[in-house]
């Protein structure tokens, strides 16, 4: 997989999280900020965590 | 935050991350990478910033604590026609703001009190769902009700302070200060909600609107 691919699937993962988030402001109601603190920042948090990653090894193989 | 600008940054947060996700290439030029950055990591971590403050704010509302269906009759009981129940007649006079009533008399005032009012706030959902739900009027406080909350706003007013209900014996008043004599369980404020009274009862509501009804 190449760094721009890594990269494309961070940003879908990020734009579910961000979309999870989103949803979960439309409510009032206790579930929803379950939704928003259990769904939607784990999922974004995996996201940049991929984005990171991908910024890491793509510097690491730029100074090899 | 308020919650118009917090759905404008996620939002906008999400149409970037859709553009980086979905545009091929974007990502090869300086510029692509910038907009990569911003897109994947600053704003989202904003739109999380702003999402849970407004989550937090949300949860203060008298709407949000009557969401639960087994809060809808301690509402109900904000509407007493009668002025002894102490929290009707506190709603009702605007002496605790009508959209924040619940948050303003059952939140600690210490440094640690929305805090420890968010996590009992998780343990009722999980109790909702899980756990075997008990009827309204079951319902209990986990400690005896606090004077600071009273105090709060009541120390220091002239009517609390002269009161001579306040003076029925001379060191009242000081016993109520320092907790020693509780305004509720003491019997002397403790008709509160009540809702096994609210089959029988009148009820008031704001002919001018702007309140739950």
């Amino acid at each position: 997989m190449t760094t721009e691919d890594k990269l494309r699937r961070a940003s879908l993962i990020i734009a579910l999280g961000l979309l999870l988030q989103f949803l979960s402001l439309l409510p009032l109601h206790p579930l929803a900020f379950i939704a928003f603190v259990g769904l939607g920042i784990p999922v974004m948090g995996v996201g940049v965590i991929i984005f990171l990653l991908t910024l890491l090894s793509h510097a690491e193989s730029g100074n090899k | 935050m308020p919650l118009p600008i917090t759905l404008t940054i996620i939002g906008l947060s999400l149409a970037l991350a859709l553009l980086v996700g979905f545009r091929k290439g974007i990502s090869q030029s300086r510029e692509g990478k910038m907009l990569a950055f911003v897109a994947l990591l600053v704003l989202p971590v904003v739109s999380v910033w702003g999402g849970f403050e407004a989550h937090m704010d949300r949860a203060t509302s008298t709407q949000f604590c009557l969401s639960c269906h087994i809060m809808s009759e301690y509402g109900q009981s904000l509407h007493y026609d009668d002025k002894s129940y102490i929290p009707a007649a506190h709603y009702q006079n605007n002496r605790v703001p009508r959209d924040h009533a619940c948050y303003t008399c059952h939140t600690d005032y210490g440094m640690f009190g929305t805090v420890k009012a968010k996590f009992n706030g998780l343990h009722h959902i999980f109790v909702q769902y899980f756990g075997t739900v008990p009827k309204p009027e079951d319902i209990k406080l986990y400690k005896p009700f606090p004077n600071e909350t009273c105090l709060h706003c009541h120390l220091g007013a002239r009517k609390f302070e002269e009161v001579n209900g306040h003076h029925k014996t001379a060191d009242m008043l000081d016993k109520v200060k320092s907790g020693k004599l509780s305004c509720i369980s003491s019997g002397c404020h403790d008709t509160i909600h009540e809702v096994r009274d609210l089959k029988d009862s009148k009820f008031w509501y704001d002919p001018n609107g702007g309140e739950l009804k």
